[in-house]
């Protein structure tokens, strides 16, 4: 693949980077000379700046030896304008990170030709449907969807209630199977490891288990953790992603509670959400959480454009007494960082941009692409043809890169947790976890 | 500083290099030399100590940039080790600071002899001699980047510190592709040079030999003579033409190559001042000879032509003795060893494009004075100049100047007359190879005191490297644990 990238921001360059480390061409644009020099000093790439609308820009970039463009810059009206500019060269694939909701849905915007855009990359939808899904999953510090919804992967906090402390895997392993279960990757501190039979779960650890959605309830009991759907919520900073989310709990019957600062912004909100109460307020102002009953809420969810406040505010409020405190963060070195500080769980919409494009570039037989926190476990949910080597052989004997885990099968619509028994058959739709450095053996094998 | 790191790549290097030697063992094989049994011995020395180091101190973390410049450096130094071995062990050199001097030399495309008698060599250890130059002239470590794979990312560290020039060109998105292109063009001049020398009359050994010479603007020649042994015009306008090829930046000529439009060398600044510089150089010279007695003769213009190429290439062959020349001319070849060719060629010194540079910023002060309000843009082929390149250059300038300064007072005081010590700093700082007074073209450096020759052997690490990337391994904070 020899691919454009527009826009050489944070997601930019972890995609530039993730591509790159895959072997592949790429050539980065960007207005900003700084971030320009960022990106050749750190990475196999070139970089030019400039505009990614300027047709000379894209000329000198190679475009017309590229197949794909992918324009991810902070303005979603240069993202599709440069698409559009690609057109007239023999790109494959564009793809652009959009975030205006005036484009999709019934917009007349939202027909893919009119745009230019192969491929649209929303990441205040994905954010906000990651956040509901925390919400309804108390116990969980990230929940990642498979197969439309049926397959979850879910991460849980290991604490002193879980049953199987420092027992090895290979003895927990049945009691997993019976419930269908299976661990597929374990974070201990900055590390995250894909499990084997001798490894063992400690107290602090992350735990990442796959299932079906149906089960989760059994999945958290096993991890020592009570099921609770969190109904009182409370949504600091009134942004895009706020919105959508609000309009989510709406819909699912809950009373979102919405703190913003801006006057006039609380005026729209307020017309836009008609079962939320808008409040005119800062979320670190902690007379103001105290009085809206901060204390006996079940979820905070901080998502101002600010990592620092989101942080801070949620710590403010798991202080006062709030159940589960989830932060919106953007910069990815913040990740890991904000969970060690005492915040429940982070959303972050440049890393599911990152994810959502990864997946498109990639053959349609992966069908999806997810990476968790620790970052160096990449997840793909890939669709089995026929004829390939591993089909029709039981698990146990296919000769796997090491470092892989396949997580779930469905197949005919019914999931299933693999066992060393069972074989893939075409057509099945499989979940496979790998270490990042395997990633692109791994890929190689599977499609 | 990770130096398991560094010392695993260096191993790596070692293997590589050592592989390298087969050449020559297959030259002997085919002359039927009793220098075989040497070249094999260094083969397995070179490639078993690599392999033993890099087994020992396997690793698969990434290359920083401190660490591209330790291995670069110390890569450099200890292939140079390693490299003396034919020499040693065939007994063509006696002394490790010879053959070490006589190696490195090799490698950094000086071509600065102790060697009195060339000929005396066999035909196997003076391949072995070119082979050096032929490396080390695109760069062990670009030959490494374009081949492993592994290296891909710190690659571009390595790319950086090795490649000569302010900002190296990426002629395509991964380093390694930008590499083997750059080598591929290099073999391609190589190749081209060893036809056309052998179409002349020169035989497969000499023209193999000269041509690894010339497009690393090397400068060891198989003769005593140096290129003045070979009397054919024919052959000495060939070598001036590859002399001046391999002294241009290599994306231009992967650019007219692909694109088949030699409009492309117009277009580059760098590369027309270059040919101003070569024209004017051998002008200025011309008339003086002509001046001073020599005829307005085919053959003087020829010698000319030739030495002004050859020294601002930093090659360093010679078919006269240019040392017999007047002090106008001699004077004239010494300030042309501080040009240099252009960056992203083979050749030392500073660099053409530093020296536009350096003047167009010069000018650009100049009408500041009369215009204080002004804002000026220093452009090179249309394209800004950034101030931190220009900082860079301006310092480079400064550090070449002083290192010169200083190591010819060193050189003086070790007993060297003023234009030996002077003219050899130059010649080693600049990879050129002969100098002036005891160290001309016509003669050679064994008199030079031991320790003038480790001076100068640094002197020639410090040029090929461009003096930055071994000197900032003398901060100690280059060294600290992380």
């Amino acid at each position: 693949m020899r691919a454009i990238i527009i826009g050489a921001g944070d997601v930019g360059f972890q995609l530039a980077s993730r591509l790159s480390q895959q072997g592949e061409e790429i050539v980065v644009v960007d207005l900003d000379q700084e971030k320009v020099d960022r990106v050749e000093d750190h990475l196999d790439v070139i970089a030019l700046q400039g505009s990614g609308v300027d047709f000379r820009i894209l000329e000198k970039a190679g475009i017309a030896m590229s197949d794909t463009l992918i324009a991810v810059s902070d303005n979603d009206e240069v993202n599709i304008l440069a698409c559009q500019t690609a057109l007239r060269y023999n790109i494959q694939h564009k793809v652009a990170r959009v975030g205006g909701e005036y484009y999709y849905g019934d917009s007349p915007m939202a027909q893919r030709g009119l745009l230019g855009v192969d491929v649209l990359v929303n990441p205040e939808e994905a954010c906000a449907r990651e956040i509901q899904n925390l919400l309804n999953l108390a116990a969980a510090t990230e929940v990642v969807e498979f197969a439309k919804g049926e397959v979850v992967l879910v991460g849980l906090k290991i604490g002193s209630r879980f049953l199987y402390r420092d027992t090895p895997l290979h003895r927990i392993a049945s009691e997993f199977e019976k419930h269908n279960f299976l661990v597929t990757a374990i974070s201990r501190g900055e590390q995250t490891i894909i499990p084997g039979g001798d490894d063992v779960i400690r107290e602090g650890d992350l735990l990442y288990v796959i299932g079906k959605r149906d089960d989760t309830g059994e999945m958290l009991a096993l991890a020592g953790f009570e099921n609770r759907k969190l109904q009182r919520v409370m949504l600091a900073g009134g942004t895009p992603v706020a919105v959508r989310l609000a309009g989510l709990l709406e819909a699912s019957g809950a009373t979102p509670v919405i703190f913003e600062a801006d006057r006039n912004r609380c005026a729209q909100l307020a017309e836009q959400l008609s079962a939320s109460l808008v409040l005119n307020g800062d979320a670190t102002d902690l007379d103001l959480l105290q009085s809206e009953g901060v204390d006996g809420v079940d979820g905070f969810v901080a998502l101002t454009e600010d990592d620092e406040n989101n942080m801070i505010s949620c710590l403010v409020a798991k202080n006062l007494g709030a159940v589960k405190a989830i932060a919106q963060i953007k910069r990815l070195e913040y990740l890991t960082l904000a969970t060690r500080i005492g915040v429940d769980a982070v959303v972050s919409p440049h890393l599911a941009t990152v994810n959502a494009i990864l997946a498109a570039t990639h053959s349609e037989r992966l069908l999806a692409l997810a990476t968790l926190r620790g970052m160096s476990v990449q997840i793909m949910e890939v669709s089995v043809r026929e004829g390939l080597p591993y089909v029709g052989k039981p698990l146990k004997d296919l000769s796997l890169p090491p470092g892989c885990i396949i997580g779930s099968v469905v197949r005919s619509g019914a999931t299933l947790i693999p066992h060393g028994d069972d074989h893939l058959e075409p057509g099945d739709k499989v979940v496979v976890f790998t270490q990042d450095r395997q990633a692109k053996k791994v890929s190689r094998y599977f499609l | 500083m990770k130096i398991k790191l560094v010392l695993y790549v260096i191993g790596l290097l070692q293997v590589f290099v050592g592989l390298t030697m087969l050449l020559p063992a297959a030259c002997a094989v085919y002359y039927a030399e009793p220098a075989l049994r040497a070249l094999l011995w260094s083969m397995a020395i070179t490639v078993g100590s690599g392999l033993a180091l890099a087994l020992f101190t396997r690793q698969e973390t990434d290359i920083r940039v401190r660490e591209g410049f330790a291995i670069v450096t110390f890569g450099w130094v200890v292939t140079a080790a390693f490299g003396s071995l034919p020499f040693l062990l065939t007994g063509s050199i006696t002394s490790f600071t010879d053959a070490y001097f006589e190696t490195l030399s090799g490698f950094t495309t000086t071509g600065a002899s102790i060697l009195s008698d060339v000929e005396a060599l066999p035909r196997s250890v003076l391949l072995w001699r070119s082979l050096t130059h032929w490396l080390g002239g695109m760069g062990i470590i670009v030959l490494s980047i374009a081949i492993l794979p592994f290296l891909g990312v710190g690659g571009m560290q390595l790319f950086k510190a090795e490649v000569p020039g302010p900002t190296p060109d990426r002629l395509k998105p991964r380093i390694s592709q930008t590499a083997g292109l750059l080598w591929a063009v290099y073999l391609l001049l190589t190749v081209l040079e060893i036809f056309f020398l052998t179409a002349g009359g020169m035989d497969l050994f000499d023209s193999t030999n000269h041509a690894f010479a010339t497009l690393a603007t090397g400068g060891f020649s198989t003769k005593n003579l140096s290129v003045g042994h070979f009397e054919s015009a024919y052959i000495q306008y060939v070598i001036v033409f590859f002399m001046f090829m391999a002294g241009v930046n290599f994306s231009l000529h992967y650019r007219c190559l692909t694109g088949l439009k030699p409009v492309v060398y117009f277009r580059d600044r760098e590369w027309v001042f270059y040919l101003l510089i070569i024209f004017c150089g051998t002008l200025l010279i011309f008339l003086q000879n002509w001046a001073a007695g020599a005829g307005f003769s085919e053959l003087n213009f020829r010698q000319c032509l030739f030495q002004v190429v050859s020294i601002i290439t930093t090659t360093g062959f010679a078919t006269t003795d240019f040392d017999a020349w007047a002090p106008f001319s001699r004077i004239m070849l010494l300030s042309l060893m501080f040009v240099g060719g252009c960056a992203g060629s083979t050749g030392g010194g500073m660099k053409v494009i530093r020296l536009l540079l350096i003047l167009k910023h010069g000018r650009s002060e100049l009408r500041k004075l009369l215009h204080p309000r002004a804002v000026m843009m220093v452009k090179v082929s249309r394209i800004r100049v950034r101030p931190e390149v220009m900082l860079n250059v301006l310092s480079f300038f400064t550090l070449y100047i002083a290192l010169f300064i200083f190591a010819s007072f060193f050189m003086t005081a070790l007993g060297l007359d003023l234009v030996s010590a002077t003219s050899s700093v130059a010649a080693a700082l600049g990879n050129i190879g002969p100098g002036l007074g005891q160290v001309g073209p016509m003669l050679n450096y064994s008199t030079v005191p031991v320790t003038g020759k480790w001076l100068l052997s640094f002197c020639m690490l410090l040029g090929r490297l461009e003096i930055f990337t071994v000197i900032i391994l003398f901060l100690p904070e280059a060294w600290r644990k992380f």
